[in-house]
Order: C-alpha cells, then structure tokens, then sequence
C-alpha cells in the first residue's frame, strides 16, 4: 500500500467509534452508590433520585435573606439525581419539587431549596445524559427539631404531567444520619 | 516527519479551541459542589441541554479525485523563487489524480438544523505525468508521494434527524492547493533540480452525508461531492466526530 496513513486513520475512526461516550440506561442512577435504589422515581423520561446528608456546616448568613430566622440546626443538603432514558431532550424542573418538613410533634412545613443565585430553573435533561446536584434546604420558620423530610416529585417533570409517584421520604436517625423510607 | 508534524499542527488547530477552555478552567478552584456556592460551574451545567455547546468536532479519512486538466500550474524551483514555468494541467498527460489523507472539521448549529463549519483537508498522492517542457524547461515525473492537495473553507449545511441515523446536505466553499513535485530541468542545461507546479484555486463543492450516532454524542459519517467549479473533482470522505449535544438536540 502506497498511502500507510489511510489504514491508521480508518482504525482510529472505527476504534473511536466503538469507544464512543455511553449514554444513561434507564434505572442507571441506583448503580451511582450514592441514591439508594427506594429513592429513585420514575416520571416519564426522567430518573430522579435524592438524598438527604447532613450539612458541615451552616450555610453563610446571606443564604437565609427572606427568612424569619435561621434554623436551630442547619438543614440537610438534598442530594439529586437525574437521568434522562429518552433519546430526546426532557424537561426538568427542581423548583417544582415539595419538600416537607415533620416535626416530631406532628406538626409539618414547607421547606425551601436555597438558591442564592436563582439558578434553580426550569431546563431539559439532554438525551441519554444525567446529572448530580446538590441543594441547601432552608426554612422559612424558626425550626422545630425534624423528624422525617419528605420531597414530592409530581410536578418536577412538566413533559410527563399525568405522572404521579409518591413522595421520596427520608427518617432522622440520631447519629446516623437520614435513611429512605 | 513532515507529515506528522502537518498532522499535529491540525490536530492543533481543530483541538485549540476545547484545550483553551480546559486551560481557562485549570485555574479555577472549586470550593464546593453545592448549587449557588460553586466557583467554577453552576446548576445544569453537564446534563442539561440548555448548558450543552452545540458544536461538533471531526476528524477523518478523505479520498479525492481531482483533475489537473483546465487548471494552470505555476512552477517554481525552491521556496522563494519566482515563478519560472507555467503549463495547463492536460499538458502533464494526468486526467486524474487520486489522492489519500485526512480532513478536520468543526461546526457549530445556528438553529435546530442549519450549522456552519470549517473544514480543513490535507491529502496526498503519487502522480504519474508525462514528462513534458514548459517555458524551456523539461519536466519529468519524480517518485514518490509527489502530489498534494489542500482545502480550506467553510461549509453551510442542513441537518435532517432521522433516528440513529441523519442526513446532510451541505455546501462548502473555499481555496483549495493543488502542488505537482517535478524533477525540472531547463533545456539547455543537465542540471537537474526538485521543481513544484502549484495550483490556487476555489471550489464550490456541494456535499451529501450519512451518520451514524455511535452513541448521544458521537458519530461515524460517510460522506461524498463534487466540485461544481471542475466537476471532474470528487471527494469522499469517512469520518468520526464528537458533538456537544446528544443527537445534536434532535432525534428525530
């Protein structure tokens, strides 16, 4: 062969095509270890998974502008994940999620994701891909000491409006963190 | 070594962009990764396709057929001397040349379908003219890869989404280098020196591609035209491409 580059060419196209980035299966984002399999739902496309891990440390004093009053303690850090099964675009709103706080006295609040810089919109979770966030949750009342915090993920996937799944809930173990229920 | 070191400078030059923006985000730290607290990214970034870069970046195989006949070469002997021969294409007995090598291609979408890009082809080939005079110099064939072609230029094209598969028609349009080694001699002397004919010219080429998604964000793609300023000129090409969006925001 006179022209020795078009072979290695030709294996470069064909090796890099096989090897080529792997888009989300459905049900991947159990298998990230950092989701528990229980706190994963499915809403149309979209795999949406949470959970709840204590903060460090409490967010900076300008986080809780427009509150009443900064929580005893602070608030776990919600943790999400989502993936997209579809081959097309599909459209993601966090700010729709609910979050509700119980107290151990029964009593129940709406808590807040904190979002200093309004960055929580809405958006489409490209195809095939799928994404990790974090979000402080905040209250909006001084807080009573919190039992269970449930997120409810009905409205979070506005392409799948009829889609009802029940709510992701997480219990306050003493020491041992939240754990999905 | 020469050709390595041209395939590095284009490599070079269709990666620079991505390496830039790698080497801008070295320097920043992040110091946390949770949303409105981030340095260095913000939420949606990485899964979102509101936050996704819709270009594509290429790089293949490319096989030419390019006629030499009712094109003038320009002959010269060394790098900077003037011009000491000119002839017509058809004089060197050559009606076609095929040529191997690669092409590097980037575009970026302007809406959903329509993109613009740059392509950038280098290929190679080893021609058999005549031996034949020009202006009082004899030309005779040299050995070897003696022959190369460049194309640089733009291309406008249309995407038509169809599944795991889609369709472009495109246009591209720019300068392309045509350059004929010769051993060159002038008649009346036995000296004999390394002597380059060069064409510099346009091309107008309309071209019609497949691809096939890989995987959401990678394509191989075969590829084929003909240029519309000499269409005896035809070109093909078999390429592998990275894109910023899965299925270039379009499936189907």
């Amino acid at each position: 062969m006179r022209f020795p580059l078009l072979w290695p060419l030709l294996a470069v196209v064909s090796l890099a095509s096989a090897c080529g980035p792997a888009g989300y299966r459905a049900n991947g984002i159990a298998s990230a270890g950092d989701v528990a399999p229980a706190a994963v739902r499915t809403l149309g496309c979209l795999d949406v998974g949470f959970d709840l891990s204590d903060a460090s440390a409490a967010a900076s004093a300008s986080d809780w502008s427009g509150m009443t009053a900064a929580p005893a303690r602070p608030l776990p850090i919600l943790l999400v994940r989502v993936g997209n099964r579809c081959p097309r675009p599909a459209a993601f709103d966090l700010s729709k999620a609910r979050v509700v706080a119980h107290g151990i006295d029964g009593s129940s609040r709406r808590l807040v994701l904190i979002d200093p810089r309004a960055e929580i919109v809405p958006l489409h979770v490209d195809a095939y891909a799928q994404g990790r966030e974090k979000v402080r949750l905040g209250d909006t009342i001084t807080a009573a000491p919190v039992s269970k915090i449930c997120v409810h993920v009905d409205a979070i996937a506005p392409d799948a409006p009829g889609t009802s799944a029940p709510p992701v809930c997480f219990e306050a173990f003493a020491g041992l963190g939240w754990e999905v229920r | 070594m020469r050709l390595a070191t041209v395939i590095g400078v284009g490599l070079a030059a269709l990666l620079a962009p991505a390496l830039a923006q790698a080497g801008s985000h070295k320097h920043c730290v992040e110091t946390s990764d949770v949303v409105g607290e981030r340095s260095c990214s913000r939420y949606g970034v990485g899964w979102s396709s509101e936050h996704a870069v819709p270009i594509v970046l290429g790089l293949g195989a490319f096989h030419g057929q390019v006629s030499p006949i009712g094109r003038s070469f320009a002959g010269k002997i060394g790098k900077n001397s003037p011009t000491l021969y000119d002839y017509q294409g058809g004089e060197a007995g050559l009606s076609s040349v095929s040529t191997y090598g690669f092409d590097l291609r980037t575009h970026g979408f302007l809406t959903r379908s329509l993109y613009l890009g740059f392509d950038w082809t280098m290929a190679f080939a080893h021609a058999r003219p005549n031996a034949h005079h020009a202006d009082g110099w004899a030309l005779s064939p040299r050995d070897g890869v003696n022959f190369f072609q460049i194309r640089v230029g733009p291309a406008l094209g249309l995407r038509i989404p169809a599944g795991r598969l889609s369709f472009r028609g495109e246009l591209g349009v720019g300068l392309q280098i045509l350059s004929l080694s010769q051993n060159a001699r002038p008649l009346q002397s036995t000296a004999s020196s390394v002597g380059s004919a060069t064409y510099v010219g346009g091309y107008l080429e309309p071209r019609l591609a497949v691809d096939a998604w890989t995987s959401p964000w990678s394509t191989i793609s075969l590829w084929g035209g003909v240029n519309a300023l000499h269409p005896a000129d035809r070109s093909f090409g078999l390429g592998f491409a990275l894109h910023g969006r899965a299925f270039d925001g379009v499936f189907d």
